[in-house]
């Protein structure tokens, strides 16, 4: 059923997902207070209102701390919508305003729907009727937007998978409703063991579904490559090689101390953000040891890394510093070695050296653009190693899809202890009927009609 | 059976009545006592005064989901439960072996009985009158009703009109490939009414249902079926009735066989249905035999109820065998079922057409959006069963009085009553089939117990006039007894001397210390009426099984309760928020075009309503919210609470 509850509280991202340095997440609600201080190191209080305060957010769970926040209480009713209101100023990372988001919602924070505070700042009289309808205008507009042909794709193909999961679903639900609606008319019923393991089946394929939420999130946020090699070993070349190839190209931004290049590319619909650093090299150089030292900070939050060699001349020092870090690292990011240069020679020894790592080695040429695909596949591969699932595999990307999942299996949960404490078919119905409106919020409802549908398809039903 | 009180049978063609209703089947029936019985003066007009209150189909009421359906009308003081308490021959609570929200009482009729019930208690009723004639069109002044128009021309005029005409509109009866126009087997069809309503601008369609042979009870070899017996004793419908005084008998069951399926498919090149004659839709859930058996090719049998139609009745109900093919088919068929070999056919089988008004056309009152004062109720909207009839024309006859009377409107929403589905169906789906009531269609099923409806709607019933005082009373009472006996039970432990005494049949459920009673209740072994001795200083158990049933159901299941209680508040939020009628959809450019047809169309009373048409969206449901506040403060500031549909 679709409602808009006006007194609950609702939490969601307010500033674009993007690359900006700072997120700004937004709660609003009578008990948007309960839902943020449990999560707080200093919880905010009545005197707070209006002040911006340096705080962390920590993860109850395991009391690390995901990021340091700034965080603003606006009291009702001077806030945005007329609620109070906290808003969260974090880093911009993908992964720490999912983490503080999901912190209030076990807090009993509900994500937002699309346009939610907008429309309930209109509903607390915060808002003229002009805005109000430019906030209707935005709702609709931004339906229409979100209709492109990819996302529709996606979207498509996403509810397929769900609505998969909901026929599961409303195949023994509709045994349970025969039981219950036309317990009359000596149709099997099926015996709540099989019922178990049905409801269990079910949720072991809504958590592999939930899986792909890793992998999703790779698709949409992208990753990030480093490429590592002494100097002049062709990370300038190969990065020129991806470029050429692919032409959505962001921008080739220079590293504010020009120690490293970034640049945003797209490796056959992967977004990376390839780094290329300074040299790795031995040295006693101060300023080069710096570019050193943040080659191998930036090794802390890359997915990929690629690590050239030559191809032609046999492994120098720098390159045996490489190895080490390699080494060092290879348990923590996914590393492939590169043979670059291939097309003037290949010396045996570095192949050698190189295939004792026992990882994927890959041989190219990055002036000539050899081996560029296969290095592309090497990626994709190493990246896309970690979730198990095909290429064809639809993927969960959205954070309001996962929650939704992740309800339906709560809901399927409730149905197992109730199934354990011998309850009846109408007590066990609710929590799957609750299973399949949480997955409606994917797909649309699943009304009475549609189980009764279900019936009239597959049982003999009247007398 | 007493004498009748028969009055005023002539037609008073000057005088003018409140209420009219059209039609004396089991809408009619309650519409006309409830308009009556609120104090206005109502005639009822039907083909033959004789047939008032006939079943037409199978001689039974109640059943799953339409026994709760009854129970409701009994509590809002209709009268269904009440007849069939005084004429029922075979009562059965039915799924008794589940949970107390799915019980549902069902009971056999001696069908001439109830028919005569029916009519007693409409013939003695105070300010009803019956008028033997058949209404073929209205008259309008203003955008309402004014007169009914009969047959013959005379026009009587009256303040509101209720039709309940059943399958009568346009009726047409298959047997075979041979029909012929008519609302029921031997009686006449009602021409003219569905023309005028489509003049009128209403729009119509077809449904098609249908009935099964009808056998002498001396043909049936009794040896060869199983029998059924009723529940001892049996469980009344009616609140008011203390127990029940007719003699039971058993109803008995049988199966089709391979050599019935090849007999049916060999006629089906002169089935009304197969070779297209026959255009409307029937049910789903109550297929012809013939249906049955080609949609379920892989099934060797089909069950079949035989339902005796009284005590001094020949004719046997052959429950499970509906069918429309031709006399010889269905005389073959019918011989080769086990027991019934001899089987002697006293009325064959049909299946009947008729016309009906998609009911997105009312208000949740039944009142046409068309035509003001004029009311719709029963098959006329689409709905199938006699109890599906009844409800509705109980809430007509209630909303047509209240209006009369300048009182408020009576809407029983999803989370009060099945009546309440119903009509919220009706209007906000589309109906393709005849609708009938199921209890999976109540998403607060757990909350709608056929034991509670007392509790659930007297307090409408005594609110509107229909019930007495000293029955809601009674209620009142029962309301006390439950909050006491739930404290007790909340308060009271059990030890483990008393518990483990009690045969459990589950060795690992004995308790080793003193026990809070509310905790071993969640046990699914234990039942509250073992402990009614701790509960009570004399040993005495004064209390109804219905009150424990209640208690024992809310504390032991009260997580779950709790979870719907949860969604019903939600619900009653969204349900509360109004849409005034005068909103323009097509000027909310920002709706969707899909959505912006629906609500016009359906023009829903609530946000609430509008979520639940299909094909509404959450983004329109938030742009339509923004345009309800706009409109109402174009009109003048025009408070939200002030304006309801």
């Amino acid at each position: 059923m679709k409602y808009l509850p006006e007194d609950d509280t609702i939490v969601a991202l307010s500033s674009p997902l993007g690359n900006g340095a700072i997120a700004v997440i937004r709660l609003s609600g009578s008990e948007s207070l309960a839902a943020i201080n449990p999560a707080l190191k200093r919880p905010i209080t009545a005197e707070d209102a209006r002040r911006a305060i340096f705080n962390e957010i920590i993860d109850r769970s395991n009391e690390a701390v995901i990021d340091q926040v700034v965080t603003t209480y606006f009291r009702n009713p001077a806030s945005y919508t007329g609620e109070d209101v906290v808003e969260i100023s974090c880093h911009c990372n993908p992964l720490i305003i999912d983490r503080i988001i999901a912190q209030m919602v076990n807090n009993g924070a509900r994500i937002a729907e699309p346009g939610e505070f907008t429309f309930r700042a209109f509903m607390n009289g915060k808002m003229d009727l002009s805005q109000a309808e430019a906030v209707a205008g935005i709702i609709s507009a931004r339906s229409r937007q979100s209709l492109t042909q990819s996302l529709r794709h996606l979207e498509g193909r996403l509810s397929e998978r769900v609505f998969k999961i909901k026929d599961e679903i409303l195949s023994y639900l509709s045994l349970l409703e025969i039981n219950l609606d036309f317990s009359e008319e000596g149709i099997e019923v099926m015996p709540m063991e099989e019922m178990r393991r049905k409801i269990e089946d079910t949720i072991t394929s809504i958590c592999r579904f939930l899986d792909t939420y890793d992998y999703g999130r790779l698709l949409q946020e992208g990753i990030k490559l480093l490429i590592l090699g002494k100097p002049n070993v062709g990370k300038s070349s190969l990065l020129n090689a991806f470029l050429e190839k692919d032409r959505a190209i962001v921008s080739n931004i220079p590293g504010t101390t020009r120690d490293y290049i970034e640049a945003n590319l797209e490796l056959d619909g992967l977004a990376v953000q390839a780094v290329d650093t300074a040299g790795i090299r031995d040295t006693e150089d101060q300023i080069e040891a710096i570019g050193v030292e943040r080659a191998l900070a930036q090794m802390e939050t890359a997915d990929v890394a690629l690590c050239i060699f030559e191809g032609n001349e046999p492994l120098a020092a720098d390159d045996k510093v490489l190895l080490e870090l390699i080494d060092n690292h290879r348990e923590t990011l996914h590393v492939i070695p590169v043979i670059n240069k291939i097309d003037l020679g290949e010396d045996n020894t570095v192949t050698a050296a190189l295939a004792a790592l026992e990882l994927p080695l890959i041989k190219i040429s990055a002036k000539a653009s050899t081996g560029i695909d296969d290095l592309k596949q090497a990626i994709k591969a190493q990246v896309f190693n970690d979730v198990s699932i095909e290429s064809e595999e639809v993927v969960v990307t959205s954070a309001r899809h996962k929650l939704a999942l992740e309800k339906a299996i709560g809901s399927l949960e409730n149905a197992l202890s109730a199934i354990e404490i011998a309850a009846g078919e109408e007590i066990l119905a609710v929590d799957i009927r609750l299973a399949l409106d949480s997955l409606g919020e994917i797909t649309g409802e699943t009304t009475s009609e549609d189980v009764l549908n279900h019936i009239f398809a597959n049982f003999c039903i009247g007398k | 059976m007493k004498k009748f009180h028969v009055k005023h049978l002539t037609v008073y063609k000057m005088e003018k009545y409140d209420v009219i209703i059209a039609g004396g089947g089991h809408a009619g029936i309650e519409a006309a006592l409830a308009t009556a019985r609120m104090g206005l003066k109502t005639a009822l007009v039907t083909l033959k005064k004789e047939t008032i209150g006939k079943m037409s189909c199978n001689p039974a009421i109640g059943g799953l989901a339409k026994g709760h359906l009854v129970r409701e009308i009994d509590a809002l003081g209709g009268e269904m439960g009440k007849i069939i308490d005084a004429t029922g021959i075979h009562f059965k609570m039915l799924n008794k072996s589940k949970g107390p929200a799915v019980w549902s009482p069902r009971a056999q009729a001696d069908r001439n009985a109830y028919m005569l019930e029916a009519q007693r208690r409409v013939f003695a009723q105070e300010n009803l009158f019956v008028i033997a004639g058949s209404v073929s069109g209205l008259k309008t002044e203003n955008g309402a009703v004014s007169a009914a128009v009969l047959e013959d021309g005379s026009s009587i005029p009256c303040r509101a009109l209720i039709l309940t005409c059943g399958t009568f509109l346009n009726g047409c009866i298959h047997i075979g490939l041979n029909n012929l126009a008519s609302g029921r087997a031997g009686e006449q069809a009602v021409k003219g009414l569905t023309e005028n309503l489509v003049d009128l601008g209403f729009a119509t369609g077809r449904l098609k249902t249908g009935t099964p042979p009808r056998i002498h009870i001396g043909s049936i070899d009794f040896d060869q079926v199983e029998e059924q017996k009723p529940d001892d004793p049996p469980v009344p419908f009616s609140f008011e009735t203390k127990e029940i005084q007719r003699e039971q008998l058993s109803c008995f069951i049988t199966y089709t066989n391979p050599q019935t399926h090849e007999f049916l498919k060999s006629g089906l090149d002169r089935s009304p249905i197969y070779t297209g004659t026959i255009t409307g839709i029937g049910p789903r859930y109550c297929p012809s035999i013939e249906d049955k058996v080609v949609r379920f090719a892989d099934k060797d049998r089909h069950q079949i109820f035989l339902e005796p139609e009284g005590f001094n009745d020949p004719e046997v109900y052959v429950n499970g065998f509906s069918t429309s093919l031709p006399a010889d088919v269905q005389e073959k068929a019918i011989r080769t079922v086990t027991g019934l070999e001899n089987a002697q056919i006293l009325r064959l089988g049909y299946a009947v057409e008729y016309d009906f008004f998609p009911s997105y056309q009312l208000h949740t009152t039944l009142e046409t959006k068309l035509v003001g004062n004029l009311y719709f109720a029963g098959q006329i909207n689409g709905t199938s069963g006699y109890e599906e009839a009844a409800a509705q024309g109980l809430m007509a006859g209630i909303n047509a009085a209240q209006k009369l009377l300048s009182r408020p409107q009576i809407i029983l929403d999803r989370s009060e009553a099945y009546i309440g589905v119903l009509i919220d169906d009706l209007i906000n789906k589309t109906i393709l089939e005849p609708y009938r009531m199921f209890t999976s269609r109540a998403e607060f099923r757990l909350l709608l117990r056929h034991d509670n409806a007392d509790l659930r709607l007297m307090d409408t019933g005594r609110q509107v006039g229909l019930l007495s005082a000293e029955t809601h009373a009674r209620m009142i009472q029962r309301r006390t007894e439950i909050v006491e006996l739930t404290e007790k039970v909340m308060t009271r432990s059990v030890s483990p001397e008393i518990f483990n005494a009690f045969p459990n049949g589950k060795s690992n459920s004995e308790i080793k210390q003193t026990t809070p009673l509310r905790q071993l209740l969640k046990r699914p072994e234990v039942k509250l009426e073992n402990f009614l001795s701790l509960l009570s200083e004399d040993g005495e158990t004064p209390y109804q099984s219905a009150t424990l049933t209640e208690v024992e159901f809310v504390l032991k299941y009260d997580g779950f309760l709790k979870r719907q209680q949860e969604l019903v508040d939600k619900f009653k939020r969204m349900e509360n928020t109004p849409i005034p009628e005068w909103i323009d959809y097509f000027t909310i450019t920002s709706l969707s075009a899909e959505s912006q047809e629906k609500l016009a169309q359906i023009k829903p009373v609530s946000l609430g309503q509008a979520a639940r048409i299909s094909g509404v969206r959450q983004s329109d449901l938030a742009i339509l919210m923004v345009y309800v506040e706009k409109a109402h403060k174009q009109r003048g500031g025009v408070s939200r609470e002030t304006v309801s549909g």
